[in-house]
């Protein structure tokens, strides 16, 4: 198990573990929608596109956040 | 459909594309060099830098509590034309944040108004209004040939049109500059396929499949949040106009609770149905 950062709390997850696990999971936890989340990992967004092929190391701070739209 | 009233300007020198310097040909008059004198004593700014903001074109769709404040600061710093694009009318909810609007003007065309009123503040910056919304049948007649306009404001209230926006960015070579504001939180981001490939575009960060929670209709907002956004969003506008492309590639977050703003690098989807190599189709699915 590793430990990373999701908006600052930290998780355990296992290693070599993607980045589309690790939000699914925590999504499911939190009750909060998949198709609602975008994040950034150590202050770069990562595409939604890519979450499955990008592996989260320890100590990767993760930031999930959702789209605002209105103006 | 109407037509926008949208004509061709003859008295603005084209003077860069999104990432070149502008070229200016002529100096700042007496009366303006004292009206902008705050402005021109930017070393950032200076005479060159005011007279390219006098030769800059930026388009703004949407004149709701983020147009409103954008068109009237960029106005009022001299920015010579400013396109503004809305086909709402003026209720009467908006005017605790949509400050050019009064009683008075409940029912009338948000663009129409605020060009009128703006052409009488600021009789420098000749304004445009096309009163209907962006949508797929008038972008061409809006924008027209490609260099018409320096800089594109996303100031619209809804995911759909602002995926319309970002498409509308890609295709015509043109610097974005998208702000947006509900409840206490506020996003910023500049993208430039020109200036910062790498960064992708606003469809990169947010797929158009992704699922919206947040409209100002629905989880309501105060005035000053999105007037924060505004403000943030005008001086990223006249940084661009500048030449000043530091801050391409970044998104904003600011949280009006904790009153604390956070910084993104963004990353290009290489999959990108819209910035990618191969644009195909996709469709909204929030609208």
């Amino acid at each position: 198990m590793i430990n990373i950062f999701i908006n600052d709390e930290i998780e355990q997850v296992e290693l070599e573990t993607c980045l589309y696990n690790v939000l699914e999971a925590y999504a499911s936890k939190k009750g909060i929608k998949l198709a609602a989340i975008a994040v950034a990992v150590n202050g770069s967004v990562v595409p939604r596109a890519t979450w499955q092929q990008t592996q989260c190391q320890a100590n990767d701070k993760l930031e999930l956040f959702s789209v605002v739209a209105g103006g | 459909m109407v037509k926008p009233e949208i004509t061709a300007d003859n008295s603005s020198a084209k003077i860069k594309s999104s990432t070149e310097p502008m070229v200016t040909t002529a100096a700042l008059s007496d009366s303006d060099f004292l009206r902008y004198s705050r402005q021109v004593l930017l070393a950032e700014v200076g005479e060159i830098g005011q007279l390219q903001f006098a030769n800059a074109h930026v388009i703004v769709i949407g004149v709701g509590g983020l147009g409103n404040l954008v068109a009237q600061y960029l106005a009022a710093a001299g920015v010579g034309n400013i396109t503004l694009v809305d086909g709402d009318r003026i209720e009467v909810s908006n005017l605790p944040r949509q400050l050019l609007f009064s009683d008075q003007d409940l029912g009338l065309n948000k663009a129409q108004v605020a060009k009128t009123k703006l052409s009488i503040a600021y009789p420098n910056t000749q304004v445009r209004a096309v009163g209907e919304h962006l949508n797929h049948n008038n972008i061409q007649l809006i924008f027209g040939d490609q260099g018409q306009y320096d800089l594109l404001l996303d100031c619209s209230d809804n995911f759909c049109t602002r995926h319309l926006v970002n498409r509308t960015a890609v295709e015509q070579q043109i610097s974005l500059v998208s702000a947006s504001a509900a409840h206490f939180q506020g996003q910023l981001l500049c993208v430039d396929q020109q200036a910062r490939p790498d960064s992708g575009c606003y469809h990169c960060l947010f797929p158009a499949d992704m699922q919206v929670n947040q409209t100002c209709q629905t989880v309501g907002i105060l005035g000053p949040m999105v007037g924060t956004l505004a403000s943030m969003q005008s001086l990223l506008a006249l940084q661009l106009l500048l030449g000043n492309t530091e801050l391409v590639g970044n998104l904003y977050r600011f949280d009006g609770k904790q009153f604390s703003w956070r910084q993104l690098t963004l990353m290009r989807d290489e999959s990108c149905l819209v910035c990618g190599h191969e644009l195909s189709k996709y469709e909204c699915v929030n609208g």
